[in-house]
């Protein structure tokens, strides 16, 4: 379970010379975010999705309030996991896949044949896979490797932050299945810009807008009776094929 | 308007030639939305570049208005009614330029009309404040819809879109699709996508591709009352939609190659579909399956 206690983040714009003034990207959350569920969070672009996943993962640490992972405020090295919006970032182009498995293994103390197992599990065939470089491989099997890697430690959370923005949607159809049974041991905050995404998979909805939670509560009750005026407006401007323009 | 007969595409590297694109029959008519739509690694962007003419066809012929664009005399002419709006926007803009000089830019410095452009600016939803923002402030459905609303002051008959929906938010996307709507009134659009929830909220007409191929062409009404090929069927049903979230994802794997294109993942394959296939057009609903119509009465 984690625990967010008034999280506030400022940063200082630029405005003029020698001036500055403050541009609040998370305004004072109070939130709890609870084992065993996939929690999605959404919003438009600019409403501090990232800039959250940065503070719960502890990449980011220049911030005010309180954060208790388990009730208290250390946080124990490899329980919460992120995975960057950028695949391209977080692999080696001129490594292959058998490399970068046996660097995460490696770090963790992990068999190899455990991490295997991970891999097999996340949707890619391990056989096919293991002597492809990373520059050769597409968007869509970045991420998926990247998944991958970020269960091998076991953690208790995983932080996704747009994880599978470049996979086709029989390929995010797969790994969302995917998720719904990785939640039996391992919790799952997901973020995601569009809001029928984070319904199709998650459990429990926070909406974010300017840096605040302006609703949270469970999935069925977000699509079918939302209370805020922004959440009716994401709803109703999700694409969806069946609604035509 | 534009035809595309019997086009074959591909790339060199290493001094090997690689067919990517496998006889495409495909055209678009004026004031028409038309959309491609395709899985990773399916072709879309080699054929949105072998249409402009960016890349070597190895067989066949595009033509634009009976003229073929492969012709030295004709190609010119065709690049300048005919705009190509690449994946990345962020490459066409000067980043630390603002949008007043980017379109002072694209008119050669000469005078214009100003109250042309801002006229059209507003048309499309656009804010006139974003005149003297430079191309790194703008947001990525901003920059986008710059480039497009750019790209239609030079009066364009055609404009060829690769994928601009990705990375925008669900408004953006929403105010993108509406200014395409506005858009069809002055020239006909095609533009790809992987996204089947922006395409058929928006085009008239839609062709599937798969693996080089297009399997499936028709109105898109009538592809989603009943799609003819068992992909569309799978990629209809499996939309990650709030009303799809209890269904279950059934992975098919024939162990199958040659032939169809779809035969190793196609639940329905027979003996049949090693063959080479013929494209069927029924009521202008053209399809590459041999079992057509026989896979759907199995699942009635």
């Amino acid at each position: 379970m984690i625990q967010l206690d008034g999280i506030s983040k400022v940063y200082k714009i630029r405005s003029g010379y020698m001036k500055y003034h403050d541009l609040y990207a998370l305004d004072s959350i109070s939130t709890t975010f609870r084992n065993n569920v996939i929690s999605g969070i959404t919003g438009s672009s600019g409403s501090g999705k990232t800039t959250l996943a940065n503070i719960i993962s502890g990449y980011d640490t220049d911030y005010a309030g309180q954060i208790l992972y388990n009730s208290s405020l250390v946080r124990t090295l490899g329980s919460v996991r992120y995975v960057f919006q950028d695949p391209y970032t977080s692999m080696n182009p001129v490594k292959t896949v058998e490399w970068h498995l046996a660097t995460a293994a490696s770090i963790n103390n992990v068999e190899m044949s455990d991490a295997i197992k991970k891999l097999e599990i996340a949707g890619m065939d391990y056989s096919i896979y293991k002597d492809r470089y990373g520059h050769s491989l597409s968007g869509g099997e970045l991420q998926k490797l990247a998944l991958a890697i970020s269960i091998i430690p076991e953690p208790e959370f995983i932080v996704l932050d747009e994880a599978f923005s470049m996979m086709d949607s029989i390929t995010l159809f797969k790994t969302l299945n995917f998720l719904k049974q990785l939640k039996k041991t391992i919790s799952i905050i997901y973020i995601d810009h569009d809001i029928n995404r984070i319904a199709f998979a998650s459990d429990y909805v926070y909406i974010l807008n300017h840096g605040k939670i302006i609703e949270e509560n469970y999935t069925d009750k977000i699509m079918n009776d939302p209370l805020n005026d922004f959440t009716k407006e994401l709803i109703k401007y999700s694409p969806d094929y069946h609604r035509r323009i | 308007m534009l035809q595309v007969n019997n086009l074959h595409s591909g790339y060199y590297s290493d001094k090997k030639y690689t067919e990517i694109l496998k006889n495409i029959n495909m055209h678009v008519a004026d004031h028409e939305i038309v959309g491609v739509l395709g899985a990773n690694g399916s072709g879309k962007t080699t054929l949105m570049k072998s249409i402009m003419g960016d890349i070597y066809a190895s067989e066949g012929d595009v033509l634009y208005n009976g003229k073929s664009i492969y012709r030295k005399e004709n190609y010119g002419k065709y690049r300048r009614v005919a705009i190509y709006v690449k994946q990345d926007s962020f490459n066409s803009l000067k980043p630390l330029k603002t949008v007043n000089f980017q379109i002072g830019k694209l008119y050669d410095w000469k005078s214009f009309d100003k109250e042309y452009v801002r006229l059209l600016f507003k048309e499309l939803n656009l804010d006139p404040e974003i005149f003297n923002m430079k191309a790194i402030q703008l947001s990525d459905g901003m920059r986008h819809r710059v480039v497009i609303a750019m790209a239609l002051l030079t009066n364009p008959e055609l404009l060829v879109l690769d994928e601009p929906t990705t990375g925008l938010d669900s408004i953006s996307t929403y105010n993108l699709l509406i200014m395409l709507k506005t858009i069809k009134k002055k020239a006909s659009v095609l533009f790809s996508s992987n996204d089947v929830n922006a395409l058929f909220q928006v085009c008239d007409r839609v062709y599937i591709l798969y693996g080089g191929e297009i399997i499936e062409d028709g109105e898109y009404s009538s592809i989603l009352d009943g799609p003819f090929h068992p992909y569309t069927d799978t990629l209809l049903k499996y939309v990650p939609l709030y009303s799809n979230r209890n269904r279950e994802y059934i992975e098919i794997n024939n162990k199958k190659y040659g032939g169809c294109v779809f035969i190793n993942n196609c639940r329905y394959w027979t003996k049949e579909c090693e063959s080479q296939i013929e494209y069927r057009t029924i009521n202008n609903h053209g399809v590459r399956c041999i079992n057509y119509p026989g896979w759907k009465n199995d699942t009635a």
